[in-house]
């Protein structure tokens, strides 16, 4: 019976931030956080493999202090134990220390059968920290997936690439990043919610992963953040008849490519 | 005291947020435009355990407190104030009856049932000319050997024709008056139960209500709720526990609606100003929004009350008239801000308005509210 493992970022919720006018900056005082959306595909993925096959599911999340508030969350929407780290050094981690973190507490963990991740985070989405596990634990990576299946000890998924697919196979473990159209993560229902409080949870410390100063200091540094608003472009047809302004409409959008 | 919600209580809050968006929000209009109960709605909340919710995990409920059940009444009411009303009948009205005043036996044949889905529950107790209440009440329940034989009308029962599980109110004292009043848990299906008809409404359309009609409806003697004689206050109980709900409800259809007109407010551009820039919209907004943040903190207070088994009844009638008083204002003020937008019928502005003075009205005649919070002033 398969033994898997989820991995799941705390984000803040953008629909809660703010762009101020003037500046441009973030305003993120009122914004509650959430399992990043296509970590919940992962975890609903996660939870119907182990639904059909048996085996059970775990998971991990790597996040600041407030990460603590996640795990009944995560747990509610079926696995059945969930460990944390929650450090300061979060704030600034890119992939790179990401991935190391991850990476460190899992080979404490032992091993896994299947890890599964999404495709990429809703705050900094750079779609690198499963291929970095990956690499970190020496197995392989399967991107892009938006269709799992477990054949025994054979994972078969369905990578989606532009305008194709592509079906691979792997033996023994891997990690996966999903993508959103994998599945429709379900809403917990109540005795869910409720018996996630009973389901074990576990901190590990950051010092506990004896990672050296190198892997936690991150390789990419966040300069600035900005809202981006995109302007109207105002263009007026004024055409003295409705097909000179269908025409030019039509040459307009035919030059945004949206034609 | 305060009320920051526990982490369970958030999580149910958003689990219901998440539900009511995915499955109520895209055929809310539509449940009101046609006026028909939304079983596959009923079934899909049967499934997230919201129809046992608060009611004990040894007979099938979630155990998850009233207050969790409130937050989800509100929710519920943001998007539709009829999925609210069928919700509310069947857990507040009908499965309290049994889980409050029902034996161990009567609770195991019944509430598994009611919280798994399979039965949804309805609450009978008015009838023409005996509003909630108010006594004058003629349905009545002749008792012959072991059973009762129940013989009258009911009319505007919410859930009527669609539900399996009735708690029906009946004179068995009919010289007595109210104090000759019992409690019968009464099958839908029991021969001799009939709807004569549904009754059309002006809003909560969806949650079907319906006149029913006892002609030698057989009851079991077990199937009494209590004593004989105790119906009333059984009654009032449950009226009160629902009207704590009916308060979130207001809340949460209130809510909506100021949304609402803050989004109108802003894009509504009169005299080159979006219309929240002038102050009598500002003083209409201001207001209803601090009656909500009022009356939400007052339905809170009322249902931890229930949760924790505490006595509710007049804090409940409280709930009941303030809430009556602001959330009719508010949707006053609402189509006002929203204007001839907010008055046109395909627009969710008019349906809250009608939602709303359903929710008002029921379990409550005019002053039944001042009579329970004078009477424990009083006593």
């Amino acid at each position: 019976m398969p033994k898997v493992l989820v991995c799941y970022k705390w984000v803040l919720d953008e629909q809660d931030i703010k762009i101020n006018l003037g500046d441009l900056s973030l305003d993120s005082s009122r914004a509650k956080y959430k399992i990043s959306d296509y970590d919940k595909n992962a975890i609903e993925e996660a939870t119907l493999l182990i639904e059909a096959h048996g085996g059970n599911v775990d998971a991990l999340t790597f996040g600041s202090d407030k990460v603590k508030q996640s795990l009944k969350d995560a747990l509610s929407r079926g696995p059945g134990s969930v460990q944390w780290i929650g450090d300061a050094a979060f704030e600034q981690a890119d992939a790179f220390v990401t991935a190391n973190v991850l990476a460190a507490a899992i080979r404490k963990n032992g091993t896994y059968d299947l890890i599964l991740c999404g495709e990429g985070s809703a705050d900094s989405y750079n779609q690198q920290v499963a291929p970095r596990l990956a690499a970190l634990l020496e197995i392989p990576a399967i991107t892009f997936v938006q269709k799992l299946c477990m054949d025994g000890s054979r994972t078969i998924a369905t990578r989606k690439l532009g305008d194709c697919t592509e079906v691979v196979e792997v033996e023994g473990p891997a990690v996966i990043s999903v993508l959103p159209e994998i599945n429709k993560p379900r809403i917990p229902s109540l005795k869910q919610v409720m018996a996630a409080a009973k389901k074990p949870s576990q901190e590990i410390k950051l010092v506990e992963l004896e990672l050296s100063a190198d892997d936690i200091i991150p390789k990419t540094v966040s300069v600035s953040v900005k809202g981006y608003i995109m302007n109207r472009k105002n263009i007026l047809f004024k055409e003295a008849s409705h097909a000179d302004n269908v025409a030019k409409l039509v040459a307009s959008l035919a030059q945004e490519g949206l034609c | 005291m305060s009320y920051a919600l526990t982490e369970e209580q958030q999580l149910i809050q958003q689990s219901a947020r998440e539900f009511t968006q995915e499955y109520i929000e895209p055929i809310a209009s539509e449940i009101d435009h046609a006026s028909i109960h939304p079983s596959a709605v009923v079934q899909l909340m049967a499934e997230h355990d919201f129809l046992g919710l608060y009611l004990p995990e040894e007979f099938g409920g979630a155990s998850a407190g009233y207050l969790s059940y409130v937050l989800i009444i509100e929710e519920i009411s943001r998007m539709s104030g009829a999925v609210a009303s069928i919700l509310i009948n069947h857990a507040s009205l009908a499965a309290y009856c049994v889980n409050r005043f029902g034996t161990v036996k009567q609770k195991q044949a019944y509430l598994p049932a009611l919280c798994s889905g399979e039965k949804l529950g309805a609450f009978a107790l008015t009838e023409p000319g005996a509003a909630p209440g108010a006594g004058m009440h003629k349905v009545v329940a002749a008792k012959e050997g072991d059973n009762y034989v129940l013989n009258g009308r009911k009319c505007y029962i919410a859930n009527g024709g669609v539900a399996d599980v009735y708690v029906v109110f009946a004179l068995t004292s009919p010289e007595a008056g109210t104090k000759g009043m019992s409690a019968f848990i009464v099958d839908g299906n029991t021969a001799g139960l009939t709807v004569s008809r549904t009754v059309g409404k002006m809003g909560l359309r969806g949650c079907q209500s319906a006149e029913l009609v006892f002609e030698n409806v057989i009851v079991s003697s077990h199937n009494l709720l209590g004593s004989e004689g105790v119906g009333m206050k059984i009654a009032q109980q449950a009226q009160l526990a629902a009207s704590v709900a009916e308060g979130a409800q207001v809340v949460g259809i209130a809510q909506a609606a100021m949304d609402d007109a803050v989004r109108y407010g802003k894009e509504r551009i009169q005299f080159g100003r979006p219309i929240a820039a002038f102050p009598a919209i500002q003083t209409m907004l201001a207001e209803m929004a601090t009656n909500i943040y009022i009356a939400r903190l007052a339905v809170y207070d009322a249902a931890s009350l229930i949760e924790r088994d505490k006595p509710f009844m007049k804090e409940a009638a409280m709930v009941k008239l303030f809430t009556g008083r602001i959330g009719q204002s508010a949707l006053i003020d609402v189509i006002q801000i929203e204007g001839g937008y907010g008055y046109s019928q395909e627009m969710i502005a008019s349906r809250f308005y009608r939602d709303i003075k359903g929710a008002v009205i029921n379990e409550s005649s005019a002053d039944f509210p001042e009579k329970v919070i004078a009477k424990d002033l009083l006593a």
